[in-house]
């Protein structure tokens, strides 16, 4: 026996190392930290426990075209994407480069893979504008000679004339309209054939300043003013929305509902409601007032306009390269989420201009990307050190983290391209498990049934060889780590068919040992040494496998490959290391007990057939 | 059991083998790629009501995928295969009415772009050809002490590839009458059982070439017999074993790699076969120079 102390020891030494680090959840020995969050704490691939993986390749920013940039751009990349991952509370990314110009994001749990893709894959241009809101100007093209005629008219006298006309042609039997109504007054405008464009034009302009800005509600309404020599009133205000109306067309301009008017031969002429601008004053006086205001000939009367918002590049140009950095963050004071902004020396100096400029004035920052507009702001004082930070009211934790990202996002080296998506639910992820759990034992336990059926006491001795086999397998997964995966656990239970393979080549041998005729120890020595050959090359050839399938799934960032490929190799060493050394050692012992002396047991045949098989020779 | 007499069977029943596979690859589409190969998306869902594939299908068109694949894998759970999609919500919108975020579960979402897609395929064909190189390189330096070594390479080789074609016949066959796609895990399958047959075959080379130092005077025919006949107990008994833990994996696994096991299974069945019946018989005839 004493020769078998060293391997006992041995075998029960490796045991006890696995069976403790699978039934500690969390293991932490210094530097070294194991633990995962599945079974028996081993650790989870995303095709177990649910999450994305993400391959990007490096493009060129023109073309489109995949390229190969240089090694300190990836690792830049690498470093910007996994900054930005972390800070966006996607969870807990593994990023890494593949060859030369890919990236891997594997992004587990996560359920919003869109957001992801958008804070990853954006690469677009930072720029910072200023913003000057309601600027006053004349509008272009309207001369003294290109308005020809203005005059006042009271709109519900028109309108009323309209009506009647209607309903005798049409003969409805829509109610007739009251009389008497409270007078509306409008002003007539007739414009020579280059005075009209240039009106339509500014109509044009009016209308469109009421869309709001892409991606967000902000809206910078323009107006038409209009201001009268005899008057001593601020001049007219008026709003697109409200009040034009075109006689040719004989539609309101606008969306309001549109009575008719008759002024279908006036081509070059727009009627201009400007009743709001009086609604304060009392009815009976307002034609007359604004008759001796606004009546006068052409050239008392000045038309202007006030454009909403004028964006300018900013002196000096600031951009996303000026910036260090962008955080989400909390006022101190208030808690309402921020985000800090933090520049350059360049960019502190041009930050600081601008920033006086604009400071205690309506005008805005703008921060746009890619021309989408993410941020306008205002600026409370003169920022000159460099370090800003942005509040708004509509900023949620989620909305300054992404703003944040997408901030920083104006600094990624090289564009890139979402090449394959691999997103597995959560809840298929478990199925999965579970579903192959189950199929593992019970794979598990035909295997060691059949072997203990057909092997006797030799099968006994292979099923708990197995059994030790899979302990140190999982043990194995456990302290390198090897992750998880679907395919990892196919492999896992292919190297039990290979394990099992030895054992199998061991006993065939040792069973025609025994049916020479030698006793049970010296056939287990020789059946040992005869099958060991077999056991090496076949195996040898499974691990050239195995490093084929680990290349090509390193060239083409298929974890699944590579998981299956350094599963069934680990399982393929382990494999050797059971047969050789636990079934051998347990073989020994039991071959040199009692036991050991009825072959009987270690043979699938009767005594029959090895009489039959002794006979013959 | 006289495996080596019979061979001109053997080779027979494999030329057809082969051949069933080759008709069905020329065929077209021959192998019906998955987006692996191809480039696009798929997207497995699951409805939480009653969801018939005309339903999913005819919603699909209306929302501009006209031409997707639709395939049941379980009741109210799809299969479903479109071109390439930047993200599952271009199919899965609030907008649309089964297609709802609210009314089913994207299980697992895939997509991969056409640039990799040829990747793949160039890569799964070097793969292949590096396997074989280096399995035909080892076989031939462990067998250095035979004479001829390199033939039992080579016949290794033989017989890997036959069981290749074989398993690639078979899925091309399977891809005409169920729809069955390749994919990446077919190609690992592939190499698994590349792997296994190489494996098989080995332990019967090994039993060669100890019986030829063992009986000098016997013929390489007669060794080869007996070599066969010696690890015929021990073939089908490790075939069966995997065979238990692939069926256990087919029955009681999840439906994700079904595909992967059904390749494994055909492989080691093919695999156990060929070892005994073409690598062996090829080094005999090799010898003899004779067919029968």
């Amino acid at each position: 026996m004493r020769r078998f102390y060293k391997r006992i020891a041995l075998i029960f030494t490796l045991l006890i190392i696995a069976i403790s680090s699978l039934t500690l959840n969390e293991i932490k020995i210094g530097q070294f930290e194991r633990g995962g969050n599945g079974v028996l704490g081993l650790e989870l691939g995303l095709d177990l426990q649910g999450g994305s993986h993400l391959v990007y390749q490096a493009i060129d920013s023109e073309t489109g075209e995949p390229v190969t940039p240089r090694q300190e751009q990836m690792d830049s990349l690498k470093q910007s994407i996994e900054r930005r991952v972390n800070a966006s509370g996607l969870g807990e990314p593994i990023i890494q480069l593949l060859g030369d110009n890919r990236l891997l994001i594997q992004l587990p749990g996560i359920r919003d893979t869109k957001r992801a893709k958008a804070l990853i894959g954006e690469t677009a241009q930072l720029t910072y504008k200023e913003r000057t809101l309601n600027v006053a100007r004349k509008i272009p093209g309207i001369e003294q000679d290109t308005l020809l005629n203005v005059s006042v008219i009271n709109l519900n006298e028109t309108i009323t004339d309209v009506t009647t006309n209607q309903s005798t042609i049409s003969n409805t039997s829509s109610s007739p309209m009251p009389v008497n109504l409270q007078p509306i007054p409008g002003l007539l405008l007739e414009f020579s054939d280059d005075g009209s464009d240039a009106f339509s034009n500014l109509l044009k302009r009016l209308e469109n300043s009421l869309t709001p800005i892409e991606g967000t509600s902000d809206r910078y309404p323009s107006y038409l003013t209009i201001q009268s020599d005899n008057s001593t009133e601020m001049p007219l205000q008026i709003p697109y929305h409200l009040l034009l109306m075109n006689p040719t067309t004989l539609e309101w301009i606008t969306s309001n509902t549109a009575p008719l008017i008759n002024k279908g031969d006036a081509k070059n002429s727009f009627i201009v409601n400007v009743s709001p601008q009086y609604a304060s004053k009392d009815s009976d006086s307002i034609m007359k007032s604004f008759t001796s205001e606004y009546g006068g000939p052409p050239n008392t009367i000045q038309l202007g306009e006030i454009i909403g918002r004028v964006d300018q590049a900013i002196p000096g140009g600031l951009t996303g390269e000026d910036m260090e950095r962008a955080f989400a963050g909390q006022h101190q004071s208030t808690n309402m989420p921020i985000i800090n902004i933090v520049f350059n020396d360049t960019g502190a100096r041009k930050f600081g201009e601008i920033t006086t400029k604009l400071a205690n004035t309506p005008d805005l920052l703008v921060i746009e990307l890619d021309g989408q507009e993410l941020i306008a702001s205002r600026v409370i004082s003169p920022i000159t050190n460099g370090a800003a930070y942005i509040e708004g009211s509509d900023f949620t934790i989620q909305r300054v983290q992404d703003l944040a990202l997408l901030l920083e996002s104006g600094r990624l080296p090289i564009p890139i391209n979402l090449i394959q998506e691999r997103t597995v639910d959560a809840i298929l992820g478990s199925d999965s498990l579970q579903r192959s759990l189950v199929a593992g034992f019970i794979g598990l336990a035909l295997i060691l049934l059949f072997m203990i059926i057909y092997y006797r006491m030799s099968g006994v001795i292979a099923a708990i060889s197995l059994i030790i086999y899979s302990v140190l397998l999982l043990g194995i997964f456990k302290l390198l780590p090897v992750t998880l995966t679907l395919s990892g656990i196919a492999a896992a239970i292919l190297s039990i068919g290979m394990a099992v393979d030895a054992n199998i080549l061991i006993f065939e041998r040792m069973k025609e040992e025994l049916r020479y005729g030698r006793t049970v120890p010296t056939a287990i020595n020789i059946g040992f040494s005869r099958a060991w050959t077999a056991i090496r090359d076949s195996n040898i050839s499974t691990l050239i496998t195995c490093g084929v399938l680990f290349w090509f799934a390193d060239t083409l960032g298929a974890s699944i490959v590579k998981g299956f490929a350094i599963t069934l190799a680990l399982g393929v060493l382990i494999s050797m290391f059971s047969a050789i050394t636990i079934t051998k050692t347990i073989l020994q012992i039991i071959g040199m007990s009692m036991l050991g002396k009825n072959p009987m047991l270690f043979t699938p045949f009767s005594t029959k057939s090895m009489n039959q098989t002794n006979n013959k020779e | 059991m006289d495996f080596v007499n019979k061979r001109i069977w053997f080779f027979s029943l494999s030329l057809i083998l082969i051949a069933i596979g080759i008709i069905f690859l020329i065929i077209s589409p021959g192998l019906k790629p998955g987006i692996d190969f191809t480039g696009g998306s798929t997207l497995s869902i699951k409805f939480i009501n009653d969801t018939t594939q005309e339903e999913i299908r005819s919603e699909l068109s209306q929302i501009g995928h006209p031409n997707s694949v639709i395939q049941m894998m379980e009741k109210n759970t799809y299969f479903i295969r479109t071109k390439q999609l930047s993200d599952k919500t271009d199919v899965i919108s609030e907008k649309n009415n089964l297609l709802n975020p609210e009314k089913v579960d994207v299980l697992s979402f895939d997509t991969v772009s056409a640039v990799i897609a040829l990747e793949t395929i160039r890569n799964a064909f070097i793969a292949i050809i590096a396997a074989a190189i280096g399995i035909f390189l080892y076989i031939w330096w462990a067998f250095r002490n035979v004479p001829s070594p390199f033939r039992y390479g080579v016949a290794a080789i033989i017989a890997l590839l036959h069981d290749t074609i074989i398993v690639i016949g078979l899925f091309a066959m399977l891809g005409k009458l169920f729809g069955v796609e390749v994919n990446t895990m077919f190609l690992i399958a592939l190499l698994t059982v590349i792997g296994y047959s190489v494996n098989d075959t080995i332990v019967i080379f090994d039993r060669i070439r100890e019986n030829i130092s063992t009986y000098p005077n016997y013929t390489l025919s007669e060794i080869a017999n007996l070599s066969v006949a010696e690890s015929f107990g021990r073939s089908l008994n490790t075939s069966f074993t995997i065979i238990f833990a692939i069926l256990a994996l087919l029955l009681f696994g999840g439906p994700t790699i079904k595909n992967f096991l059904w390749v494994l299974l055909a492989g080691v069945a093919v695999g156990t076969y060929s070892s005994m019946a073409i690598a062996t018989n090829v080094l005999v005839t090799w010898e003899t120079k004779k067919f029968r």
